[in-house]
């Protein structure tokens, strides 16, 4: 018995460490026979909602698989081996979002990853008649609008949103495989499908050797330059010019006007993301790239591109060229291994460049290294269940015994982090990227050597691991600013193109003094004359999920230009302002604008009570208009039967949880309060938070799920002292004082490390999490909040009175509120800065157009459905203020909540009743 | 006497002329605000539409039926005993410290003292040190050492957050008055102590005392008016700090009070009547000090 006993361990161990020698061991060779087998749509063997039809002009037939179905091949393969799939669609246009596939081989999903394949559209830039920018009428150049094309795209399967891009490689046995394309998002055309290997690439000394046999020595002395920002095709709408305005030396440039003049930057970073330029040569011969840029995003890293001429790359060492890390504008030549320029040897006439973003060699580090960061926060995680956030340093909690499998992951990942650590330096050289490998690998030996020093030391543990986190994410991006390339023969002379100080004093003073002329607050072109003047808060725009910014104004503007003047023959001047503060004294004025945009509910009623705004409901065509909304994102600028805006961002909390915590605990997302309250014990006994935060909203729901109010019928006084109100007000400030939430906490970051896996927060934290935890991709979801009811937040543009313009500013109104409008604009957003400027807009068509997937677009769906709304009186911010004061009575000192909040009340009611008649509202 | 006035000015108009620039400028940005504001004192006044005469409906109210306004007049009170004479003392000890230094050590150090005040928001630093989350810097050493169960809410907690200020105003009070007394040490004439150590003075606080500060009383002056007015004005800071309004109005100052009549409630004629009272109150404070200080040495 024994015997057997010891030998079924002795299988376990064995199976254990060769588990994990295989995860860490270097990929050994693979058979990768080449070959190249086509498969179009003639030899389709089986499909189901599937149309085969000519899409293109070039005759060749496409099968175009809706949304949902499939289409299947057969083919042989000649020899057992690993082999790559590539894809060659035509993008036909369809509700605007990436194509979206799933690939199974056999019936079974041949690698990870394969489930969900995205196939990108292909977006174009428009260029004005001069090959360059269009330009306002003060003489800046606009950022180009970008106009979806349709074309034929060959495309590898491959993982793009994670970070090893290079095609899947999926093992065939010899014999015969069906292969099957369901299409999960949008109608996609395909062409062909190919199943291949190429034959490795030569390396530069044999093909120059090769070249030189045939054409003989490098000579000539061509030379042409590019600009960089004028591009032939990117692979994402989203990589766009920009302008650098810090010194002469970029090109073209000028100190008073604004001209694109760079691309990429911030927008081109991640691996799999491209540009395609056209340039042309005069006459055959060898050539040499030079590119100038800038890589001044991540300090001290060089990023890498993989550079592609005519759709091959000509030997492989172009598969990654390295561009060191440099604060200033830079030109850089490509070179060989021995630092001499790199020839490569082109026909005359045009061609196309493409510098694609890989992390080439790295992605085999960096994707472990990832998984040891989650294995680490997993641990963490179960230290903290055992110990809580802040351990007795002096107790010993036995950890072997509490969490058994504790020291084998830790000696696996400080096994595993060395041996990476390695590998980087091979590539990058010794430097302070890898110490941090090193720092996590030696604390967690020395954790294994003696466990009762982890108390002490797990602050330090939980940001090592957050700092090699930040690390990973910094190595992953890859961002490129390019300002214009140079392709020349071995003769020609490169000027140089680096300013000296005193250029760049004579440029920065010539710029200083241009600032005073031109009024940089005024977007895009700007009139004179009978003309509209819309002003947009910025700083509120930031607040409720429209996020902040010039590029938001900008395209409004440009929207604006391109649709309403033209329709309604209305100009429209737009402006930026800083505050809704700032509105109120230019109304005060007299100077202020006919239109107001994105102003939050308080500050519209403000104005409107003291009779500066316009009510909306004098528009004509009201009764359509206000279809648009939910009727409760309307309560909070209406004021008896005036309506003093129409709402442009609606936001509201929603229930966010980590899908990975609560399967492990076996929990399900609570739907109601009694739910709720068993998860935030379970929780709470594994040292776990849930983060409620201390806002108001929060109070507001629970007096609509007790079927209470604020105020009464008549805004006459207020009602938080009946019995349901206070029955709201002491669930609120049960959770603190019962459940000991924690008040004050940062919920992005404990629901990054798991601390907090469940939280109750607005829904603005969608753009957040998604941009900002790329880690947690998949392991996170949103959810209603328990009981459903809720009030919400919203901003609204307003008209103001007595400009005399009212007529034109509601029809702009109509306008910009309108479905179609807002769906616009959203989208562009979206095309423009990414998923992280995803728009909250108030209107429900338009919202559900967005890029919500569908689950995520039900779940938001299922959550309007509840939003209600408090109305908005003259004394809400003194209502608001003592709510606070009456909340942090009972949580700080633990007294009586119906007390409090009656003495509240009083001072509430005697505030409201002075507002009331100073406005003679009763 | 008007007639006297008048021709006065005619007979040196010149002076009057030159004199013109920045009286019309003290006149229209000084004077009249002032003249205005207690005007609107007398009214009630929303902003947006034109003011009505109310008598002094404002006075009694602020004084009768305010208790914010009780709360906000003991802690500007408190603030400007607190703060003001111990920013005032501790600047007149450091710059009588840093005299004695090497000239070269004594301009770092001055820098050094007066960076807070010269900085301007850096008193932010301040929200990440009392933070009331259980990670911010005080917390959780205070939670490490097992000082403190759970975090305390040092920036909303009424109990604590009026001393969270008091520390952060006593760290930035070394503003311009600071810089004044330095420059007034430098000119002090080294004529007199000679004569005064001849004459049997027999300690530094002596020769402080009788030779020292009377030759700086017009610095003593601008620092002490500088530092009052600054200890009156206290408002921004705390807010900025302790939440608008703060818990309970814990934090709460006249400034403050005008500043939520004004710009919250858009009561500017409430607003202005506090404007006014916290402008009596200056004026008698700073006749107080005049005296006080005029008196030195006597």
């Amino acid at each position: 018995m024994l015997k057997r006993i010891c030998c079924f361990v002795f299988v376990f161990v064995i199976l254990i460490t060769s588990f994990s020698i295989n995860t860490f061991a270097a990929t050994e060779e693979k058979n990768l026979p080449i070959c190249k087998i086509n498969l179009d749509t003639t030899n389709i063997n089986g499909s189901e909602k599937t149309e085969l039809k000519i899409c293109d002009n070039d005759d060749k037939i496409s099968a175009v698989i809706s949304e949902g179905g499939y289409t299947t091949w057969q083919f042989t393969v000649s020899e057992s081996g690993y082999y790559s799939l590539a894809l060659e669609y035509f993008t036909i246009k369809g509700n605007g979002m990436d194509y979206e596939v799933a690939l199974t081989i056999d019936d079974d999903f041949p690698c990870d990853g394969a489930e969900r394949v995205t196939f990108p559209r292909v977006w174009e830039m428009q260029t004005a008649d001069n090959g360059r920018f269009e330009t306002d009428n003060r003489g800046n150049e606009l950022m180009p609008s970008q106009k979806e094309i349709e074309t034929t795209v060959k495309r590898n399967f491959a993982d793009y949103s994670g970070m090893d891009d290079s095609p899947f490689s999926v093992f065939l046995e010899e014999g015969v495989h069906n292969i099957k394309i369901t299409s999960l998002r949008e109608d996609i055309a395909v062409k062909s499908v190919e199943i291949f290997n190429n034959p490795p690439l030569e390396s530069y000394a044999k093909t120059l050797a090769k070249w030189e046999a045939l054409y003989g020595k490098p000579k000539g002395d061509n030379i042409k330059t590019f600009e960089a920002e004028i591009i032939k095709q990117a692979s994402s709408s989203a990589i766009l010019p920009g302008y650098d305005r810090t010194s002469p030396a970029t090109s073209p440039n000028s100190a008073k006007y604004i001209k694109l003049n760079t691309i990429g930057g911030e927008n081109w970073k991640n691996s799999g993301e491209y540009i395609i330029w056209d340039f042309s040569i005069p006459e055959d011969g060898y050539y040499i790239f030079t590119f100038k840029y800038r890589q001044d995003l991540i300090r001290g890293l060089s990023v890498t591109r993989k550079l592609t001429i005519d759709d091959s790359i000509p030997f492989c060492e172009f598969k990654s060229l390295k561009f060191p890390y440099t604060n200033d504008f830079k030109q850089i030549t490509i070179t060989d291994n021995e630092g001499k320029p790199a020839y490569v040897y082109l026909k005359a006439g045009k061609h196309t460049l493409k510098l694609e973003a890989t992390l080439g060699e790295m992605s085999k580090t960096l994707k472990p290294v990832e998984e040891i960061i989650l294995k680490l926060n997993n641990m963490y995680r179960r230290i903290i269940m055992v110990t809580g956030v802040n351990p007795d340093t002096y107790r010993d909690y036995y950890f072997s015994k509490e969490i058994p499998m504790l020291f084998d992951v830790f000696k696996e990942c400080s096994d595993g982090l060395k041996l990476y650590a390695d590998n980087l330096e091979k590539m990058y050289g010794k430097g302070n990227e890898t110490s941090l490998f090193y720092e996590l690998a030696a604390q967690l030996d020395s954790f294994c050597k003696d466990d009762r020093t982890i108390s002490a030391r797990l602050d330090r543990f939980k940001s090592n691991i957050s700092a090699l986190a930040e690390l990973v994410f910094n190595l992953k991006n890859q961002p490129l600013e390019l300002d214009y390339f140079t392709v020349h023969q071995k003769d020609a002379t490169i000027e140089k193109t680096n300013s000296t100080f005193l250029q760049r004093l004579l440029f920065r003073i010539k710029y200083f003094i241009y600032s005073f002329t031109s009024d940089y607050s005024q977007l895009g072109n700007v009139y004179d004359g009978e003309v509209l003047n819309v002003w947009v808060s910025v700083s509120d725009m930031g607040t409720t999920g429209a996020a902040a910014g010039r590029e938001q104004a900008q395209l409004i503007k440009r929207m604006i230009d391109d649709y309403f003047t033209p329709q309604k023959n209305i100009s429209v001047n737009l402006s930026l302002a800083n505050t809704s503060e700032a509105l109120m004294q230019s109304v005060i004025s007299g100077n202020g604008p006919d239109v107001a945009m994105y102003l939050p509910k308080v500050s519209v009623m403000n104005l409107g009570v003291r009779g500066a705004l316009a009510s909306v409901t004098e528009m004509s065509n009201y009764n359509e208009v206000k279809e648009r909304f939910l009727p409760a994102s309307l309560i909070g600028f209406t004021s008896r039967d005036e309506v003093f805006a129409l709402p442009d961002t609606l936001t509201y909390n929603m229930m966010f949880y980590r899908t990975d915590i609560f399967s492990e605990e076996g929990l399900t997302p609570p739907k109601t309060w009694d739910e709720f309250n068993n998860v935030m014990s379970i929780l709470s006994k594994k040292n776990m938070q849930t983060g409620i935060p201390e806002s108001q909203q929060i109070f507001e729901m629970f007096l609509l799920q007790n079927g209470s109010n604020i105020y009464n019928e008549k805004n006459t006084e207020v009602t938080l002292n009946t019995p349901k109100a206070l029955e709201a007000f002491r669930q609120w400030t049960d959770l603190y004082v019962q459940y000991s939430l924690p008040v004050s906490f940062d919920f992005f970051n404990r629901f990054r490390t798991g601390e907090m896996p469940i939280g109750i927060v607005s829904l603005t934290m969608y753009n957040q999490l998604c941009i900002g935890a790329p880690e947690l991709n998949g392991l996170w979801e949103m959810a209603p909040i328990p009981g459903g009811s809720q009030t919400c937040t919203t901003t609204g543009s307003v008209v103001i009175k007595g400009s005399g313009k009212e007529k034109s500013a509601f029809e702009f109104l109509d306008w910009w509120s309108s479905t179609e409008t807002q769906k616009r604009y959203g989208n562009q957003l979206e095309v423009l800065l990414g998923t992280s400027s995803r728009y909250n807009t108030a209107n429900i068509e338009a919202f559900s157009m967005l890029a919500w997937t569908k689950e995520e677009l039900s779940v938001l769906r299922s959550q309007q459905e509840y939003l209600s709304d408090f109305s908005i009186t003259p004394a809400s911010y003194y209502v608001s203020r003592n709510i606070t004061n009456a909340f942090r009575r009972v949580v700080y000192y633990y007294e009586n909540s119906s007390e409090v909040m009656n003495r509240y009340s009083e001072d509430m009611n005697k505030e409201l009743a002075r507002k009331n008649k100073e406005f003679n509202l009763n | 006497m008007q007639n006297n006035f008048i021709k006065n000015i005619i007979k040196r108009k010149n002076v009057y002329l030159l004199l013109s620039p920045w009286l019309i400028i003290f006149i229209v940005f000084t004077i009249l605000p002032i003249i205005s504001a207690v005007f609107l004192s007398f009214t009630s006044y929303n902003i947006l539409q034109p003011p009505k005469f109310n008598g002094f409906e404002n006075y009694l109210r602020l004084f009768l039926d305010d208790d914010v306004f009780i709360i906000a007049l003991k802690n500007t009170a408190i603030f400007a005993v607190i703060t003001g004479p111990i920013g005032y003392i501790m600047s007149f000890i450091i710059a009588w410290m840093i005299n004695d230094m090497s000239p070269r050590a004594r301009s770092i150090l001055t820098l050094l003292f007066y960076s807070p005040s010269l900085a301007g928001n850096v008193y932010f630093i301040w929200m990440f040190i009392f933070s009331g989350d259980s990670y911010g810097l005080i917390n959780s050493n205070l939670l490490k050492l097992g000082i403190i169960k759970e975090p305390i809410y040092w920036l909303t907690d009424p109990k604590y957050n009026f001393w969270v200020c008091i520390v952060v105003l006593i760290w930035m009070s070394m503003g311009a008055g600071f810089l004044a007394l330095v420059a007034g040490f430098k000119q002090l004439n080294y004529a007199l102590f000679e004569a005064a150590a001849i004459d049997g003075i027999r300690n530094r606080w002596q020769e402080l005392w009788y030779v020292t500060l009377p030759q700086m009383v017009p610095q003593l002056l601008i620092s002490a008016v500088l530092s009052i007015s600054g200890a009156f004005a206290v408002g921004y800071q705390c807010a900025s700090l302790t939440g608008f309004p703060s818990t309970d109005y814990s934090t709460h100052t006249l400034v403050l009070h005008i500043q939520d009549y004004g710009y919250n409630r858009f009561e500017m004629g409430y607003a202005s009547a506090i404007a006014v009272v916290l402008f009596v109150i200056m004026i008698v404070v700073w006749n107080v000090i005049n005296k006080a200080i005029n008196s030195m040495g006597d």
